[in-house]
């Protein structure tokens, strides 16, 4: 596998900006692309927010700790490109596009994977956000809470919740697939 | 001993992390390409800054509010000068500057060269003709040219004081990709004052974003058709097949691009900024030039006939001719003239300007370019019975493929159905057609 080069911006106005970028783009990027599951949305979503990020249309005080900052943008402008990308997918019906020549099972993991995405879609941000710090980005229940401002014990709860969601969305879906099978 | 939660709770871990995970390469290649995006967009402002920052370091220091009522006296000026520009207000002061510009001597040539550096031009200027008050079909079906007058006007309608638009971000990726065979995008761009070239609702588009232009799997005959047509009709589609009036474009394989680039102040961009963006994103990330052509072509020549119009002049809303057996529609709006195929409408009834008559007659009746010779400037309360008649396999305008005839006929006949249905005559004749003739393009520097 090549390796691409990552260009680096030049260090010229605000060398805090180039920073940031390379120390945190490939969170957004990751986040978006949990979201979104399209690497061209994560693209998207990445320069939006870094666009804003350059042109200082954020608070100052942001830039001492961008992260959290940074990841709520993430979560929020990449919902809010699956939103409306599902309203263009409603009208499409494509909904679910799978590839033909995919072995079945895997198709069936797509299927699940794609089902997962709208129902985080469909999460308030708070609650997603939560989700991914946890499964995207392997952070401990104490790293996201220190994160977002919460107790360890509120994340525990919320993720616990959304567990019990999610698992409830898999069963029927199993199960569909069992009475079909 | 084994829960049956097991199962489920393991193929949960499995799914959320396979959610997200992004495959590194393509990862690691797209920020790459937004870092240099970002970077390309960023450096001129910040060069900007610089230069500000040492004006202000080495110039003795002034007190504050100085410089506080300069920007503010300055600013105050700057917001009147563009609001009585585009209220009119200037335009309405200096009636003689505008009088003498019809009167500038015609040139003798009819090419045009495009220069780059005045990119939201070549659009509009070329059409002149070489100041020829003959009308000129645009490659974009628009019918009848601007006169010299009316181009120069529209100039100024459309001035942006100098200011050369650019997209805010744009990502131009070759499209290469054996296993999609979607139909993709066409090139559209969505303005505060519409979308420029619409995209028919049957063919079910995600719609674009307000600010953006967008097109995937779009060939670059027809970005460049697009960008430099002032026509609303869809870049690709035309009276003579999807490839009219651009010539010269190397035989790039794939030749297939996306597109997607943002403005910067989406909330207000119009249709008319957006198109000069995409001019200026062509010329500099392509390093496109080019030139226009005039060539006389054979089609048709619309005039009134001797027993004069059978239609009256309204004030009622513009439309344009719909596509299929539904009523017009409001201009601008994605339903129309757009592409060909079975949907000729059986009546026309609406409101409508020669210019979208003219158009359609191109379109989707002869396909051919159409002179407009009526000197009709008006809308139109205009209504048409016209049925088309199937005429073997291959009928149609994919069919008319050496432009020698129209493939489709028709119930009555076009030219008997306007003549007695709207005391319009059409004739055969030669039609000044404008070409945009591509001198260079190579393929686009990185995002």
């Amino acid at each position: 596998m090549s390796i691409v080069r990552m260009p680096e911006i030049k260090a010229t106005g605000s060398p805090e900006f180039e920073e940031i970028f390379n120390q945190y783009s490939r969170f957004v990027y990751r986040t978006a692309y949990a979201v979104t599951g399209r690497h061209e949305d994560a693209e998207d979503v990445l320069q939006t927010i870094f666009l804003r990020l350059a042109r200082h249309e954020i608070a100052s005080d942001v830039l001492k700790n961008p992260k959290p900052y940074l990841y709520r943008s993430a979560v929020n402008v990449s919902l809010n490109v699956i939103r409306s990308r599902s309203r263009a997918a409603n009208l499409r019906n494509d909904a679910l596009h799978v590839k033909p020549e995919t072995e079945p099972d895997s198709i069936f993991d797509e299927e699940l994977c794609h089902r997962l995405r709208e129902a985080i879609g469909q999460l308030k941000p708070e609650a997603a956000e939560i989700l991914l710090l946890r499964y995207a980005h392997n952070h401990s229940d104490a790293e996201i809470a220190r994160m977002l401002g919460v107790s360890r014990g509120a994340i525990a709860l919320k993720l616990f919740r959304l567990r019990a969601r999610l698992k409830k969305l898999l069963r029927t879906a199993m199960e569909a697939r069992h009475e079909t099978s | 001993m084994k829960r049956p939660d097991d199962d489920i709770n393991k193929t949960l871990d499995r799914l959320l992390r396979k959610v997200g995970d992004a495959d590194t390469y393509q990862m690691e290649q797209r920020v790459a390409s937004v870092a240099q995006s970002l970077r390309a967009q960023i450096e001129p402002v910040r060069d900007v800054l610089r230069t500000y920052a040492h004006d202000v370091n080495t110039t003795a220091p002034k007190p504050r509010w100085r410089f506080a009522f300069a920007a503010v006296l300055i600013a105050t000026v700057a917001i009147g000068v563009y609001a009585a520009q585009r209220s009119g207000l200037i335009s309405a002061v200096l009636p003689i500057q505008r009088a003498v510009a019809p009167q500038a001597p015609a040139a003798q040539t009819q090419t045009v060269l495009v220069n780059p550096s005045r990119a939201s031009e070549p659009a509009t200027t070329a059409a002149r003709a070489g100041g020829s008050r003959a009308p000129v079909v645009t490659p974009g079906g628009r019918g009848p040219v601007r006169t010299t007058a009316e181009e120069i006007a529209f100039l100024q309608s459309t001035d942006t004081g100098g200011r050369r638009l650019q997209f805010a971000a744009a990502s131009v990726r070759q499209f290469y990709d054996p296993d999609d065979h979607s139909a993709g995008v066409p090139l559209n761009c969505r303005g505060v004052d519409g979308v420029l070239f619409p995209v028919p609702d049957y063919q079910n588009m995600p719609p674009t974003p307000q600010g953006r232009c967008v097109t995937t799997r779009e060939n670059i005959v027809y970005v460049i058709k697009g960008a430099f047509s002032s026509s609303p009709l869809r870049a690709g589609w035309d009276w003579a097949g999807e490839k009219c009036c651009v010539i010269g474009v190397p035989d790039w394989r794939p030749p297939y691009f996306n597109i997607q680039a943002t403005a910067d102040d989406p909330s207000r961009v119009t249709k008319a900024e957006l198109q000069q963006m995409l001019q200026n994103l062509l010329i500099d990330r392509f390093k496109l030039k080019f030139h226009r052509e005039i060539r006389e072509e054979d089609g048709y020549v619309l005039t009134v006939a001797k027993s004069g119009v059978k239609f009256k002049e309204t004030s009622g809303p513009e439309m344009q001719p719909q596509r299929g057996m539904g009523p017009a529609v409001p201009i601008g709006e994605a339903r129309g003239l757009t592409q060909l195929g079975a949907f000729v409408p059986s009546v026309w009834k609406g409101n409508f300007r020669m210019e979208e008559i003219v158009k359609t007659l191109q379109s989707m009746f002869l396909f051919k370019p159409v002179g407009d010779k009526t000197g009709l400037k008006g809308l139109y309360d205009i209504t048409l019975n016209i049925q088309r008649r199937s005429s073997g396999a291959g009928a149609g305008p994919r069919g008319a493929r050496d432009n020698s005839a129209p493939a489709w006929e028709f119930d009555p006949p076009v030219p008997q159905a306007l003549e007695q249905q709207l005391g319009l005559h059409l004739e055969r004749g030669k039609v000044p057609v404008e070409y945009i003739v591509v001198d260079h393009i190579e393929p686009p520097s990185e995002n």
